[in-house]
């Protein structure tokens, strides 16, 4: 077997773990769409409501690291849209300061995306998610994967 | 597993208190929280730790050491909270962190065998730095992840203090090595009872500087010094080699440093860590005041009576942090003074985000400035 294809064989067998915070009133809702319209999106992610982007501390995100996601993606209204006026804003500053912090810690920082889906963007959902799994899947595992993870798969 | 009175009465020594509420009385954190060393210390001999646990007051105490400074029978209370503190651990009943735990993470993350950090951005051109050999290792801690996590205004002063410290220690001559993967000492951990963590992230810290081939490491942040010096030990991981403070090689090097003219009014802050965990008082004292035309006035409380800034380890922080940090700040107004400086990270995050809160005050705010960036500032061209 040569050297590439071996490679190829390991890429195979990695699935990513991708965790997606979804805002309450758009991207969570904007997931449902894709429901109801029977859309088929990547079944590596897990979605987390929230009641708004904004809340989505930093550490709410590095804790994800530590218990063994490759990927985190949170999810908003688009800029005025927000329900909570100004909340996809803060999720903006709180962005920011996670890729300084993953810079530090020598993480790749596209393992962190930040996307606005609004309530009607349904196939929007799809391409957004299904893209952001591609590039984990690129990426390969998180360096911060310690192997001990609790297996949440099925 | 909870241990009972006896035994913590036996490893502290602790039945020799006579209730004489010295500790009580000088407890910065007393006035304004429900906790009390003395209320601590009778729950303790009474009921042993799991009265301690259930009340949650444990985790008001800053650990600051200043009842150990008054208390007759010398009871090591910060020892003694710290080892509460880890049984809590075991079994769940912790404090949740401010910031919503991020540096708790940062801490955690920092474990992992394969990280590999790249922390050495703040390093400008104009200081000497090896990256591969030195025989002195410069401890930077945890201050990039500071400024990453709390931006502007806090980033630029944090960054400085490090970059100054840096000069200062090629003004006396020496070319420090650093590294970019270099580990948490775990301080904060102790103090929030992960003693499984502390250990881990000791023996990597320790096998970190010996594999270096450095002779001695300096710190600038008093709690990485402290960590090191005696709580390494104690886990066995020594890393072996002279653990020294940056303001004792400066203060033995004073002729070296040759300091431009300032008409200034300044007074100092001493940290916790620095002063009653490693009693040094005097060498920053004496590297301030070799610089000519400064003059060094002294807080209400300083030096073993110094106050503490107001949080520790991240745990918690409320109004009555507040009224402390405010009482503080009033003490340094009160001095006339233009400037404070600290000499910790955390005193300076503290007391500026602090003092940012109070626009309102009538006398004029004190400028809040980290000493070594200050002193950097003042050498000549």
């Amino acid at each position: 077997m040569s050297p590439g294809k071996s490679k190829t064989a390991v890429k195979e067998k990695f699935e990513p773990r991708v965790l997606v915070f979804a805002c309450n009133w758009c991207s969570y809702a904007g997931a449902d769409g894709a429901g109801v319209s029977r859309l088929q999106y990547s079944p590596n992610v897990r979605l987390l409501r929230v009641m708004c982007s904004g809340r989505v501390h930093p550490s709410f995100v590095l804790q994800a690291f530590v218990e063994g996601s490759d990927g985190v993606m949170v999810s908003g209204c688009h800029f005025g849209d927000c329900h909570y006026i100004f909340g996809n804003h803060r999720a903006v500053e709180q962005y920011e300061k996670l890729q300084h912090i993953t810079a530090l810690l020598g993480m790749e920082p596209e393992r962190i995306a930040l996307e606005w889906i609004s309530a009607a963007e349904g196939p929007r959902f799809v391409t957004v998610i299904d893209d952001f799994v591609e590039k984990i899947r690129e990426l390969g595992p998180s360096p911060l994967r310690n192997g001990k993870e609790k297996q949440h798969d099925n | 597993m909870t241990t009972d009175g006896n035994a913590l009465l036996q490893a502290y020594g602790i039945n020799s208190c006579l209730e004489c509420g010295r500790c009580t009385a000088v407890c910065p954190v007393a006035p304004t929280h429900t906790f009390s060393p003395r209320r601590l210390l009778s729950r303790a001999i009474s009921g042993g730790t799991a009265g301690l646990i259930a009340d949650r007051s444990l985790w008001d105490c800053l650990t600051c050491r200043r009842c150990e400074q008054v208390c007759p029978r010398e009871i090591p209370y910060a020892e003694l909270n710290r080892a509460v503190r880890s049984q809590a651990r075991e079994i769940e009943e912790v404090q949740s962190c401010t910031h919503g735990g991020i540096f708790e993470q940062i801490c955690s993350l920092m474990m992992h065998p394969k990280l590999k950090q790249d922390r050495l951005g703040w390093i400008t051109d104009d200081l000497k730095v090896r990256k591969t050999k030195s025989d002195t290792l410069f401890f930077t801690g945890c201050t990039p992840y500071f400024a990453a996590y709390f931006g502007e205004p806090y980033a630029g002063p944090l960054l400085n203090s490090l970059r100054a410290a840096v000069r200062l220690l090629n003004e006396i001559g020496i070319k420090p090595l650093l590294l970019a993967n270099e580990r948490c000492c775990g301080h904060d951990l102790l103090l929030r009872g992960e003693q499984e963590k502390f250990e881990s992230l000791a023996r990597s810290v320790a096998e970190q500087i010996r594999s270096s081939g450095v002779e001695r490491v300096v710190f600038s942040c008093p709690e990485c010094l402290t960590t090191l010096r005696n709580d390494y030990p104690a886990v066995a991981a020594e890393p072996g080699v002279e653990l020294v403070h940056i303001s004792t090689l400066l203060a033995a090097h004073l002729e070296e440093l040759k300091f431009r003219d300032v008409e200034q009014q300044v007074t100092f802050q001493d940290p916790c860590r620095l002063g009653r965990y490693e009693q040094i008082y005097e060498e920053p004292r004496s590297v301030l005041q070799s610089i000519p035309g400064l003059e060094l006035t002294e807080m209400e409380h300083n030096r073993k009576r110094s106050i503490c800034c107001g949080t520790t380890a991240w745990i918690g922080c409320n109004a009555g942090t507040r009224v402390l940090q405010q009482k503080r700040l009033g003490e340094a107004r009160a001095t006339g003074s233009e400037l404070l400086l600290t000499a910790c990270p955390k005193c300076l995050i503290h007391l500026t985000c602090s003092q940012a809160g109070q626009e309102e005050v009538e006398t004029p705010a004190v400028q809040i400035r980290d000493s070594w960036d200050y002193m950097a500032e003042q050498l000549e061209k």
